[in-house]
């Protein structure tokens, strides 16, 4: 398994370097300014000027040259001299910088972090916990009057929108009842008990609608796993040997039902650092995805490049993680 | 049974075991399929009742039903005389140490995240307060009484070949002492070259341990070689039901002889001679069996009477049952 | 002090409770949502708007414009004129001096050093600089003391003001900026996200497209300011969730440029919590009455001079037209706060509005129609006036648009009113804005009788946009259609206004040539304005001192809000 997992690793550094290249050529290529959301009372000649500043005068693969050696060179040094404290060499590089702020692009992710982890990783987590429990009860009371209503609410998860169940729930916890703030304040610092409890109201709602969806999914899938394995032979041997039913379900059927389930919510994390953008906006968490969307919109290709690269990595890590855990919960999965 | 004076381990009366057909938006229920149609028979202590008859026929659920792996519909099961046809919960599975049941398929009935030692130290936890150290000799003393390397406890069911798997569910069912054993085509899905291991096994053990199977089988020759008497199974009824010998002789029933005459004779000179009887046409659905004799489709000697009346099952003498009107005017 | 002191004391402060009277940061936090939130607080680096007004409660400019459009003072004592000598004769120079005892935030002093650096930062050539266009024409900054700006024009201008005037130019501090000059602009993040500046506050926190967190400047020039003690600047989400957060749920004091349905903020207003606030620039959503024939019989020359417009050259018809219209049901079904009633083409800065136009502020069915039957139209069977032969009917087109579209069947219905037959079209606005040669369906062809749209001009300074209706910018063949007379007006008088206009010096001198200009084109009929739109915003029930301004930052005197409790 070891070696399965450090030989991935190593195919993955050519695979992420010619993604790398093709989200490149991909942003170079598609149409945008960064310049084209200015106000039409600027100039052409002062636009010129700024495309020029930006360094969008040099050929493409110089460009993409110094995007590498920014982001594969100069920025890791730049962190090990922060987490260390010492200078390499003359401590002056060049870090990706973002063109609608200026300022380091890993700077701007690792600041959009917290309340995207907070409030996207929470609805994850909030969503297994509710959907795992509801997969099973469905699956082991197959057509029940749960079972069915389980499948409703699956149903809403899936085709209604979060833009829609964010605009209800803010009219309703928000307008109608005031108890939730419809605003999420990134610049909330939790220090203790009543700051928590502030932090938790302002998560309450993105997250729950994020994990409607979410829930949805994993319960749905929670549900099919269980079945194929409640009519597996492994669980007539299992009542047969007399078992509780409790061990019955929750020993030999849920552990093996969890297998497919727990790929499925690994290769899910890579989104969670992806960010929801819809939700975000809706409740201004201004998180990785809201970043994300004003890059693209203001045409910010180092920031729009850096983050999507990230993402790749995500989800080539998360991808390998999802297989490594496959192999470890099955046992019949043997890696060579 | 008064030439037998044996011990009756098991008793059925009656069995039913019918499921539900349901269909429709609301999923109303629209019809049933009759697995089991009312089974009638005991098993003697120490014994081997062979249980044959074609795939689909409920002879499966016939053996699930009568260990209580279903709820039966109808009908009265009776081991060591105490009815179980509706007890429930903890007192079925107080039970379960006394009846037990070896699974068709060795490599599904496993499994497959448990090691071979906790699949077979599972039922001791469930049911005996035993030390782990006792439950680890155990364990290994099962193994090695069905075979089995006992190196082989911590390894997984998927790196067993199919023999082994079987005798690691062997090992399984053994693990609680019990009295009375369903063997659900236990060597179906073998190698022929494993299934008489495999068997032998299963005989050697019963001398052993005192054992009583009920061995439901398709295969007739490997049931004349087990059993002491025998069922023969038709869309959810018994047929026929008579010692190994009688049966195998004297079929009374066309079913049975249209069964016998399919197999191979190891005799060349009696090979040579077999008459087979093709039965014409397929197995009706048990959600829709024919009215009158379940058989009357298909029976090559079929009368009028047969497609309105049902025959009973009648005893014809030396503990030979039989369904047919052929026999009832004899 | 005494007891009865103490008492009246309290009593005018409950009189006057919460006003700007209060003590410096003593009405606690301001909550203000920029749906689109600023992504850095340097506005030369960025040019935005959002950018520009969240740096604008930090760093200002030598003189700010009210929400008139008049300029206020803010870093010097007066501004400088032709009169008091700060304007040169030959309007090529202009002299600023600062005011005693401005210190920026860190406590040291404003110089006129800061002044010329900022010119010198603006206008470096590899600095990319967002409001280059400030400085167009400036040949030198220099420092004539330690608080005296000299600034040298290439050319004559009559109205200098450009450079550090309004919020799109603000001085920057020559310490904190130094190291950031031309292609080192980019790097200085920390100098870009935290400015020091001269204004009421000071950044605390700024997180790029986020949030920014602003406290009271210690050191601001007039103790009693500002009222805050901090300001939080959020931004994300959409336009219609920050109404929301301000008239609803009361989240939030302020929240800026809400161009959404005017019912939906109403509806949002009936909560009761806040209300729509708009600032009016220039924006005019007029309609062009073709000078010219637009008969597709004409051939090449159809819409050039050669051929005037059959009948609406006759001022009388299209002042029926306009006195029919009722200005108030179009606000009202189409704008609700965010428009006026206008019956100007140049209808601000106040100084340049003229009021001799009022007359078409109420709609005058019978007047219009004493208008056209004075002109010779009768009325005929279908009730649609003719003329020797010729129906009184038109051909009006705009962009597509719902709100336009609402408007057009509006005044459609309003003009059957006095006999005028209208036919309605609309254009996909990316044709009929986009200037594409080979479309007939452009707003510069003007294929039609009459056409509607809005335009404006930026800044305060009416100069280059009262110009556009000279002799010399009328769209033709011969120009490829390129000029901005949509009505094709030539009056040799109003070309003469033009030159005149480029010639003066002096903001009320300017102001009487201008609403001159405005007058001869309502005179003549040339352009029916209609509706004088601005920008709304909305603000909290609990939040005082607010005048929105369109010709600077709309937070331009930020320093004078403050809590009414």
């Amino acid at each position: 398994m070891l070696n399965y997992t450090i030989r991935r690793l190593l195919f993955a550094i050519p695979t992420l370097l010619a993604i790398s290249f093709i989200i490149f050529i991909v942003l170079d290529l598609s149409p945008g300014d960064p310049t084209g959301n200015l106000p039409l009372t600027i100039p052409p000649e002062v636009r010129e000027q700024i495309r020029l500043s930006l360094g969008l005068g040099e050929p493409f693969p110089i460009r993409y040259l110094k995007w590498c050696q920014q982001f594969f060179i100069n920025e890791p040094l730049n962190m090990i001299e922060q987490w260390t404290g010492w200078t390499i060499g003359s401590g002056e590089r060049l870090r990706v910088l973002s063109w609608s702020t200026r300022s380091p692009v890993v700077d701007l992710v690792v600041e959009r972090m917290p309340q995207t982890l907070w409030v996207v990783g929470m609805s994850q987590i909030v969503a297994v916990i509710i959907a795992v429990p509801i997969g099973v009860i469905s699956a082991y009371k197959q057509y029940s009057i749960f079972d069915q209503i389980g499948t409703f609410i699956s149903m809403i998860g899936f085709s209604v929108p979060t833009f829609f169940t964010g605009l209800i729930l803010i009219v309703i916890f928000s307008v109608q009842l005031g108890w939730l703030p419809s605003v999420y304040d990134t610049t909330h610092r939790v220090t203790d008990w009543n700051s928590f409890w502030v932090q938790v109201r302002q998560m309450a709602m993105p997250t729950m609608v994020l994990a409607l969806a979410t829930t949805a999914q994993i319960s749905r899938f929670m549900r099919a796993s269980m079945l194929d394995n409640l009519n597996q032979d492994y669980v007539r041997t299992a009542r047969a040997k007399g078992l509780r039913e409790r061990s019955v379900v929750m020993i030999h059927v849920l552990r093996n039902s969890m297998i497919p389930v727990v790929t499925v919510i690994a290769l899910g994390i890579p989104g969670v650092f992806g960010g929801a953008i819809i939700t975000e906006q809706i409740f201004k968490v201004n998180g990785l995805g809201q970043l994300l969307i004003l890059g693209i919109q203001g045409a910010d290709i180092p920031l729009v490049q850096t983050l999507t690269f990230i993402f790749a990595v995500l989800i080539v890590m998360f991808n390998l993680i999802a297989d490594v855990l496959y192999g470890i919960l099955d046992p019949r999965i043997r890696y060579d | 049974m008064l030439d037998n004076p044996q011990n009756v381990l098991v008793r059925v009366d009656g069995l039913k075991m019918h499921f539900p057909i349901y269909a429709g938006i609301l999923r109303r229920q629209v019809g049933t399929v009759k697995a089991v149609d009312g089974l009638t028979f005991e098993i003697f202590d120490g014994e081997t009742l062979g249980l044959v008859g074609e795939s689909g026929c409920g002879k499966s659920t016939a053996g699930r039903a009568i260990l209580r792996l279903y709820d039966p519909t109808e009908g009265k099961l009776e081991i060591e005389g105490r009815d179980i046809s509706t007890i429930k919960g903890d007192a079925l599975r107080n039970l379960r140490p006394k009846m037990q049941m070896i699974f068709q398929d060795p490599q599904a009935c496993l499994n497959p995240r448990m090691t071979v030692g906790s699949i077979i130290a599972e039922p001791l936890d469930e049911h005996q307060a035993m030390s782990k150290e006792e439950r680890q000799a155990r364990v290994l003393e099962l193994m090695d009484q069905v075979g089995l390397n006992r190196d082989f406890a911590g390894r997984y069911p998927h790196e067993f070949s199919g023999g082994q798997r079987q005798r690691i569910g062997i090992a399984r069912a053994l693990a609680l002492n019990p009295k009375f054993i369903v063997c659900d085509e236990p060597i179906a899905a073998l190698d022929v070259s494993i299934q008489a291991q495999v068997v032998n096994l299963l005989e050697d053990l019963q001398e052993r341990l005192g054992l009583t199977y009920l061995f439901i089988s398709h295969d007739l020759s490997m049931v004349r070689h087990l059993a002491t008497r025998v069922a023969v199974m038709y869309l959810g009824r018994i047929v026929e039901l008579a010692p190994r010998e009688a049966l195998y002789d004297r079929p009374k029933h066309p079913y049975t002889e249209a069964l016998l005459s399919a197999v191979p004779n190891p005799d060349p000179e009696t090979e040579a001679d077999r008459k087979r009887i093709i039965l014409q046409g397929d197995v009706p659905s048990p959600a829709n069996p024919p009215k009158g004799c379940n058989f009357c489709t298909r029976c090559p000697k079929v009368m009028d009477i047969c497609r309105t009346e049902t025959p009973a099952f009648r005893h014809y003498g030396n503990g030979h049952h039989a369904a047919c009107h052929l026999l009832e005017g004899a | 002090m005494t007891l009865a002191k103490m008492l009246t004391g309290a009593a005018v402060l409950s009189l006057t409770a919460g006003a700007a009277f209060a003590e410096r940061a003593s009405d606690g936090q301001l909550n203000i949502l920029y749906w689109q939130a600023p992504s850095i607080l340097n506005p030369y680096l960025s040019g935005g708007t959002k950018e520009l007004e969240a740096a604008s409660l930090v760093i200002e400019p030598l003189a700010r414009y009210d929400e008139t459009g008049t300029m206020v003072p803010y870093l010097v004592d007066e501004i400088p004129t032709l009169e008091n000598g700060g304007i040169s004769e030959d309007l090529t120079t202009i002299t600023w001096k600062l005011s005693d005892g401005v210190v920026w935030s860190d406590g040291t002093p404003l110089t006129a050093e800061d002044v010329v650096f900022t010119w010198e930062y603006c206008t470096n050539p590899d600095g990319g600089c967002a409001q280059a266009s400030n400085f167009t024409d400036v040949t030198n900054v220099e420092a004539v003391d330690a608080s005296t700006v000299k600034i040298t024009f290439g050319v004559a201008k009559p109205f200098p003001y450009g450079p550090f005037v309004g919020g799109q130019s603000p001085i920057l501090q020559k310490a904190q900026f130094a190291e950031c000059l031309g292609a080192k602009a980019v790097e200085c993040t920390e100098q870009n996200f935290a400015p020091i500046g001269t204004g009421p506050f000071t950044v605390t926190e700024f997180k790029a497209n986020d949030v920014a967190l602003f406290a009271a400047n210690e050191n601001y020039r007039d103790p009693a300011k500002p009222a805050f003690a901090t300001v939080l600047f959020k931004g994300g989400g959409d336009a219609a969730a920050a109404a929301r957060s301000v008239l609803e749920t009361g989240e939030f004091d302020y929240a800026w440029n809400l161009q959404v349905e005017p019912e939906v903020l109403s509806q949002m207003q009936a909560a009761g919590k806040g209300e729509i606030i708009s600032a009016f620039g220039t924006s005019v959503e007029r309609i062009m009455v073709n000078q010219t024939n637009p008969d597709s019989a004409l051939g090449d020359e159809r819409g050039t001079v050669k051929h005037p417009h059959p009948f609406l050259t006759d001022r009388r018809v299209s002042r029926a037209l306009s006195l029919a219209i009722d200005r108030e049901i179009l606000v009202e079904a189409g704008y609700g706060a965010a428009g006026q009633v206008t019956c100007n083409v140049l209808p601000a800065p106040a100084v340049y509005a003229s009021t001799n136009n009022d007359w078409c502020k109420t709609q005058d069915i019978a007047a219009a129609n004493a208008l056209l039957d004075e002109a010779g139209w009768e009325v005929g069977s279908d009730g649609v006036r003719t003329k020797d032969g010729m129906r009184l009917s038109l051909l009006y087109q705009t962009s597509t648009n719902s709100v336009r579209q609402g408007t057009q069947a509006l005044i459609k219905q309003m003009w059957s009113e006095i006999g005028v037959e209208t036919e309605l079209r609309n254009i996909d606005g990316s044709v009929f804005f986009g200037g594409d040669q080979s479309s007939p369906d452009t707003f510069q062809k003007f294929f039609a009788d009459v056409e509607m749209y809005t335009n404006n001009f930026d800044g305060t300074d009416p100069e280059t946009y009262m110009a556009n209706w000279a002799c010399n910018e009328i769209p033709s063949p011969e120009n490829q259609w390129l000029g901005d007379n949509m009505p094709r007006h030539c009056n040799p008088e109003y070309d003469a206004l033009v030159a005149e206009f480029g010639k003066t010096s002096g903001i009320e001198a300017r102001a009487a040539i201008a609403i001159k200009m405005n007058d001869m084109l309502m005179e003549a009929g040339v352009i029916i304005p209609l509706i004088h739109r601005g920008n709304p915003s909305a603000k909290s029930n609990t939040l005082g001192g607010v005048k929105m301004s369109d010709w600077d930052s709309e937070l331009w005197n930020i320093a004078d809000w403050y809590r009414i409790d």
